[in-house]
């Protein structure tokens, strides 16, 4: 098998897949191993046979037809894309083993739909992440909409269909009312709309169209959820966890973001966007989003929705990372879709855990829950290490990266964003760790016993006399000390005013009073009431 | 093959294999590793090591010098310590997240680069926050939260600070960052967040809130453990990156002064002790400022013996706390009936801390003195004898004498549990051996040491000043002046995320909520009139169909559609 084949047969192998699950729909068993097999298949395929070749340096390619001159359906892969794919095929087979659980342990309805339905969306996630130009890139970005549509209303209640229409309309709304516009340009003006290293607008369009078109791209990609584009995301959260899942880490995300990347990448161009600065307004558009979205998790006590809002931050990250226009911003932002995806799929499979396993979604339920399932929640806080951004976790290393790419960009007020964003994405997630540690205890103070007092032994101090003793032991030996600055002792002191009689005992008596008095009137201003913060 | 791990991974490693055992031998284990951590540190020649690749970064996970194994063995024994005193402990929580958060201590010292030294930066803060919240009260669990909020902020501060400085020299290493002159301003941006990352987690002032906020909300275990090694470990990266930093002279000298103000009228025990530990890091980063070798010898020194005896007046107030269920000045009092041995250990470790002569903070504390009167900084000078009055006033006397003495508050408590009087025991000899002995310690300090503190001149002018500060405490507090202890919180720069900031984002999200309302219902009508004027002009009726041309009728087309999906959203 040739690597160019094994491109195509990527793409296809998910739909031939679908065959062996509609073909065993009635065996829940068979079809679902049949899910597994086409799932690591796939896998192996991407990671065995075009890994491999990607990594020599070559970049297979297949083209499928020409429907107009310069407009071809074709494969071509690339290392981002490589990546895409793998972290797409590769969290398929973890979905897939948590779905067979999770659909399962829910009771859900219609399984043989909703695993078709996921296959297809896998085969426009590899479509997308190999597609050689943006006209490909399109057609497949369309079939993941399409396919997961019945995935996100899959219960098809009427909360699902209103989700699902916001969904279908957003998404729909955004690629064929601006993404497609934007590609009829780019071919118009570059008579092509390959990917090719270094961009293929430089020399075609400049100024304001430049930014217009990115802007046409930016806001085109509603998967990638740029505010105000970002609203189907939480809405979509009515579906079943693993869709979810697959929502915010394995394909429909990423595949928006990956869409902004490449097309930052290969079609403007790097080099381009930073000698034109076009791309300026889109990192102060991210970085809003990411502060805005952070912002509004807080005020999610849903955990489905707070991890939602939490998605939409972080995908702004790697927006910001193309948008800075530089290869470390690049670079992070590509890690990140990979960190991301690993990390956001483990907060989501515990969010369905605990969903399934003890019924709760709203956080504010979970106090106790992490004593009842330490393992999910064991997990779940390494999820949130890593999303957060927290050493030696993944996070860590791509924001590395986005924040080297600020400084390569001279944009030193995107650095701070990403600082306070994770100091933001920390507090958006402390209800979780409150779960997982409080237990409702309380703590039984163990209170001394009191009334004993009357039949005990006397204390030599109790006595009010020998603490007078003590008092004036203490003046007496006071005065002996202070009187031995009559001898000619002290040496080797630095100040003049060291030899001074009685300086030492003076100061320490004054220093002290001085403090008290002080501290008395500090207490004016900044006592209150012990409850002041409750 | 040991020689290479990294020191402090057996303690991390061994705190995440710890939740895999139950009950008491986990306890057990928590004793074990810090010794075979300190076996390990006695087989390191120095040298570095370990020189890993990360992506584009050479990394040397390890450097060892006279510097960081001061630091490295202190840790290590006081983490033996606090284990030995958290022995009747049975929260595997906190047995593992002591031995995580100790394990990142000591890695960091070991850092030989930025990298690295972040990378255990944010472990501690992740690995101590568990500590705060083990108290598993509401109280607890928000403090906590404020803490890893700033922990992680420090951290985050210092990426950026690492990234910048990277970027500007190409230097990883992780030496003396702050120029020759000293001075922060002719200092890099980069420098300078490095600058503040170890500020916060030095306490600076006004950087210094979380630790009074936070550390006496932990356990009675969890609050020994929190006070060795964050700050401590700030002021081993100080003196590693910005040993002579002229600043840092003025700042220590506020940090000794301004908490002991806050420390006479602090109710709560454990939260004197957490002013006063802000004071005592006053010392060692004005040691740290002034930069000569004799300095650095007196900061690294008193950082030694301060983790001895700071940590063993935290354990008296924490077996305090276990007997009697509160640690507040105002319930306590009469205590030395029923804990004596509790008492004495804890007038040890005020005695020490006061620097009485005899006892560890006498011959360490007074090399930062002498060192800062001949550099010829009278002020400097005389702000410090004066917190070290006033530290004696807060911690040597007010603390045994609330908590032992005053008026007996009637608790008949047991004596503190085995295990705990053991710890204490352990640190009060440790105390009394350094004063007693210093060349011990002098031998493990990273510059030679030339110096005697036991002159004549030197002990009688420390008693002058000690006895008459007893002096005045005692004369106020018969005459009735002395404040009295009162069931209160005191205002610190924590108000600000405490009160007032969640008022003004209250504020912020009850305006921005309304406005986004607002601009939905505006947007919406906005499109569905844009729509119903396109349909007007460019409809089959509207006046440019005439000049339709094929051309256009695809973008039209586009378009219309698009419009339809909106009005298909929104337009319901």
């Amino acid at each position: 098998m040739t690597v160019e084949t094994a491109v195509g047969l990527a793409v296809l192998w998910p739909l031939a897949g679908i065959g062996l699950i509609a073909l065993f729909r009635r065996w829940p068993n068979v079809r679902e191993t049949a899910t597994l097999l086409t799932a690591g298949s796939l896998f192996a395929i991407v990671a065995k046979v075009i890994l491999p070749a990607v990594m020599a340096g070559g970049r297979p390619r297949l083209d499928i037809i020409e429907v107009l001159p310069g407009l071809q359906l074709a494969f071509e892969v690339e290392p981002l894309g490589m990546l895409f794919a793998l972290v797409a095929s590769g969290l398929w087979i973890v979905t897939t083993l948590y779905s067979i659980g999770y659909m399962r342990g829910h009771h859900e309805e219609n399984q043989t739909r909703f695993y078709i339905c996921f296959a297809l969306a896998i085969s426009g996630a590899v479509g997308v992440a190999f597609a050689a130009n943006v006209f490909t890139l399109f057609v497949f970005y369309e079939a993941i909409t399409l396919s997961t549509y019945p995935l996100v209303t899959h219960h098809g209640t009427e909360a699902a269909k209103r989700a699902g229409r916001v969904y279908l309309g957003i998404l729909m709304g955004t690629s064929v009312g601006f993404l497609l516009f934007a590609l009829v340009w780019t071919y118009l003006a570059a008579g092509t709309t390959e990917f090719r290293p270094g961009g293929i607008l430089a020399g075609q369009i400049d100024g304001w169209q430049l930014i217009v078109l990115l802007g046409l791209y930016a806001f085109g990609t509603g998967k990638a959820a740029l505010m105000p584009f970002h609203r189907w995301l939480p809405a979509a959260m009515v579906a079943p966890t693993p869709v979810s899942a697959l929502l915010h880490a394995v394909a429909v995300v990423k595949a928006g973001v990956f869409t902004v990347l490449k097309v930052l990448v290969y079609v403007f161009g790097i080099d381009l966007l930073a000698s034109t600065d076009a791309s300026r307004w889109l990192t102060w558009v991210a970085a809003f989003t990411i502060i805005a979205a952070s912002i509004v998790a807080l005020t999610k006590d849903n955990l489905k929705a707070r991890l939602a809002y939490s998605t939409i931050s972080q995908l702004s990250y790697i927006v910001l990372g193309g948008a800075l226009a530089t290869s470390a911003g690049v670079l992070g932002g590509g890690m990140h879709i990979a960190m991301h995806a690993v990390g956001k799929i483990t907060l989501f499979f515990c969010a369905g855990a605990i969903l399934v396993g003890a019924h709760k979604t709203e956080i504010s339920e979970m106090d106790g829950l992490g004593r009842r399932m330490p393992f999910t929640f064991g997990a779940f806080l390494l999820g949130s290490l890593s999303v957060i951004g927290l050493p030696p976790m993944g996070g860590s290393w791509s924001k590395w990266y986005l924040m080297l790419g600020t400084v390569e960009a001279g944009q030193l007020t995107m650095m701070l964003v990403l600082m306070a964003s994770s100091l933001l994405s920390i507090a958006y997630r402390h209800r979780l760790c409150r779960a997982f540690l409080l237990r409702r205890r309380h703590l039984s103070a163990t209170d001394g016993d009191r009334d004993a007092m009357n039949e005990e032994k006397k204390y030599w101090l109790d006595e009010k006399k020998n603490v007078k003793k003590v008092i004036y032991g203490l003046y007496i030996v006071c005065a002996v000390v202070a009187l031995i600055d009559v001898f000619p002792y002290k040496h080797h002191l630095h100040f003049r005013f060291e030899y001074w009689f009685g300086f030492f005992s003076f100061y320490g008596f004054v220093a002290c009073v001085s403090l008290v008095l002080a501290a008395k009137q500090l207490r004016k201003v900044v006592m209150r009431d012990e409850d002041y913060y409750d | 093959m040991i020689d290479i791990l990294p020191p402090g991974l057996i303690l991390i490693v061994g705190g995440v294999l710890i939740s895999l055992l139950r009950g008491r031998a986990q306890a057990i284990a928590a004793v074990v590793l810090p010794v075979l951590g300190f076996a390990q540190l006695l087989m390191l020649e120095p040298g570095s090591y370990l020189h890993l690749q990360l992506f584009d970064y050479e990394l040397t996970v390890v450097r060892v010098d006279r510097l960081s194994l001061v630091f490295g063995y202190v840790f290590h024994i006081a983490a033996f310590l606090t284990a030995i005193y958290a022995l009747n402990v049975r929260d595997g929580v906190q047995h593992c997240s002591a031995m995580i958060y100790v394990g990142s201590a000591v890695g960091a010292v070991f850092a030989g680069d930025l990298i690295t030294l972040f990378v255990f930066w944010e472990l501690t803060a992740v690995g101590s926050v568990f500590l705060i919240w083990a108290s598993r009260t509401e109280r607890a669990y928000r403090a906590g939260m404020r803490y890893l909020i700033i922990q992680v902020g420090s951290g985050v501060v210092l990426l950026a600070g690492v990234i910048l400085h990277v970027s500007a020299t190409g230097s990883l290493d992780f030496g003396q960052l702050i120029g020759a002159d000293g001075l922060l301003r002719s200092a890099s941006v980069g420098v300078v967040l490095i600058f503040v990352a170890f500020g916060i987690k030095c306490a600076f002032p006004l950087l210094h809130p979380w630790l009074q906020d936070s550390y006496p909300e932990s356990t009675p275990t969890g609050t020994v453990f929190l006070s060795i090694f964050t700050t401590k470990l700030a002021v081993y990266a100080l003196a590693r990156g910005f040993a002579g930093t002229d600043c840092l002279i003025w700042i220590g000298a506020t940090m000794t002064a301004f908490p002991i103000f806050f420390a006479v009228i602090e109710n709560d025990l454990r939260r004197v002790l957490t002013y006063s530990l802000n004071n005592q890091l006053g010392f060692m980063v004005l040691g740290i400022g002034i930069g000569t070798k004799m300095a650095l010898n007196g900061a690294v020194s008193y950082a030694f013996a301060n983790i001895i005896f700071e940590g063993l007046l935290f354990m008296a107030m924490g077996a305090v706390l276990l007997r009697t269920g509160t640690c507040k000045g105002s319930e306590l009092g009469g205590l030395y009936k029923s804990m004596p041995l509790t008492m004495a250990f804890c007038c040890v470790g005020a005695a020490s801390i006061s620097a009485f002569p005899f006892l560890s903070g006498f011959v360490t504390k007074s090399m930062i003195l002498d060192e800062t009167a001949a550099g010829g900084h009278t002020i400097a000078w005389l702000v410090l004898l004066f917190a070290s009055a006033g530290v004696f006033h807060h911690s040597g006397i007010k603390i045994p004498f609330f908590a032992f003495f005053a008026h007996d508050a009637g608790f008949r408590v047991k004596e503190a549990p085995r295990p705990m009087l053991v710890a204490m025991a352990a640190m009060a000899v440790g105390c009394v051996v350094i004063g007693i002995f210093p060349g011990l310690l002098y031998s493990i300090l990273p510059y030679a040491v030339d110096y005697h503190p036991y002159t004549t001149t030197h002990v009688v002018t420390q008693y002058q000043l000690l006895l008459f500060s007893a002096l005045a405490f005692t004369v106020l507090k018969v005459t009735g002046i002395y404040p009295a202890e009162l069931r209160s919180v005191n205002l610190d720069v924590d108000w600000i995320y405490r009160k007032g900031l969640p008022n003004l984002f209250g504020w912020v999200a009850r305006i921005g909520g309304g406005v986004g309302e607002r601009l939905h219902a505006v947007v919406s009508a906005q499109l569905d009139r844009i729509y119903r004027g396109i349909y007007h002009l460019h409809g089959p009726t509207g006046v440019f169909a005439r000049t339709w041309t094929t051309g256009a009728i695809a973008f039209w087309a586009v378009v219309g559609l698009f419009g339809y999906l909106l009005l298909y959203l929104w337009g319901r």
